[in-house]
């Protein structure tokens, strides 16, 4: 990151390599599977590393500071898009409705994970990232709570009862369940 | 009952590692604040692991945009270089080390002269600066012949004569 600083280009791809899938996915996921949107917000992100790499946190590890920058980016649009909630709710039924057409083509492993981002959707911005830091990015408690800004304690809480009403939401998924 | 981050750090590392029938005594005390059954436990164990799993292999229909890349990349090469350190250091020090790096040779011997003479001008006697030091012409004269100085002392009459 000291090279990425000094306008280092050879270092700057590097970075971007390693980590632009990661982030894209974030920003799929978090922003309800939009493409295009998760595009830009990529975009934007790495274009604030060119412009200002000096605001990097040295007192973080790279990831953990580029994950709270992304998520301070989800949050701003979750505060945008609380304006146009019942647009948005809209277009989730019409997903929903499309999905279950499609439904007979597809495996029970597709199904559960259409199901699971679905239910994600319907979460607040800090339960989902929480759980996608914890489950998709493999980060460590002490980590969600630095991307977080935020206690160990509360990132414990919210990724434990975030779990919990996932499975209650997909029980019917869960084999034990189905004897 | 107060739920604190210890209980929830030891239930995350059940859930991940532990069958309800392994569970110690304490441990299923535990884990029963949490949960209303054994049941539910194991539901919720193996729905984590599922989702685990599930996270993890996940890939998108999508890929990032390669003009993105492109674009950051015409960005970058844009961006001014940071001036070097030293250049914007202004203490003398900074300057020695600077002109000190310098590759050129002759540069170097130059600023060597420079200070040498600089050294030996402040160490003069103020009276003395800007002539030239007097020579004692009873004890030295000049060879006209090699432009060399001898100490008449030391050189012998019969020498002279020859």
């Amino acid at each position: 990151m000291g090279l990425v600083r000094e306008r280092n280009a050879q270092a700057f791809n590097e970075l971007y390599h390693r980590y632009h899938r990661r982030v894209f996915y974030y920003f799929y996921r978090m922003l309800g599977g939009v493409d295009e949107k998760a595009q830009d917000f990529l975009q934007d992100i790495f274009m604030k590393l060119v412009e200002k790499p000096e605001y990097f946190d040295t007192s973080k590890r790279f990831s953990t500071w580029l994950f709270s920058i992304a998520h301070n980016m989800c949050k701003n649009e979750y505060r945008k898009l609380a304006v146009r909630k019942v647009i948005d709710n809209e277009a989730s039924v019409d997903v929903a409705q499309q999905n279950e057409t499609d439904s007979a083509t597809r495996t029970d492993l597709n199904l559960f994970t259409d199901q699971l981002f679905r239910e994600l959707d319907q979460l607040s911005e800090e339960q989902k990232t929480a759980f996608l830091l914890r489950y998709r990015e493999g980060f460590s408690i002490k980590e969600i709570s630095q991307v977080l800004d935020c206690s160990e304690g509360t990132v414990k809480s919210r990724v434990f009862y975030t779990n919990k009403k996932l499975a209650l939401k997909l029980e019917a998924f869960n084999p034990i369940n189905n004897y | 009952m107060e739920r604190s981050d210890r209980d929830l750090t030891l239930l995350e590392q059940l859930l991940q590692t532990k069958p309800f029938g392994k569970l110690s005594s304490g441990e299923r005390e535990l884990v029963l604040r949490f949960f209303d059954s054994e049941a539910e436990y194991e539901s919720i164990r193996h729905h984590t692991s599922h989702v685990e799993g599930v996270l993890s292999a996940d890939t998108l229909s999508v890929e990032p945009d390669p003009a993105i890349e492109l674009r950051l990349q015409q960005t970058l090469s844009m961006q001014p270089q940071p001036e070097p350190k030293v250049a914007t250091q202004s203490s003398f020090g900074s300057l020695l080390v600077f002109l000190f790096s310098s590759k050129h040779l002759a540069f170097k011997t130059s600023l060597l002269t420079i200070a040498f003479i600089s050294t030996f001008w402040v160490s003069m006697p103020t009276g003395q600066r800007g002539s030239i030091p007097p020579i004692d012409s009873t004890s030295y004269h000049a060879d006209t012949f090699n432009n060399t100085w001898y100490d008449s002392s030391s050189v012998s009459i019969d020498f002279l004569q020859r």
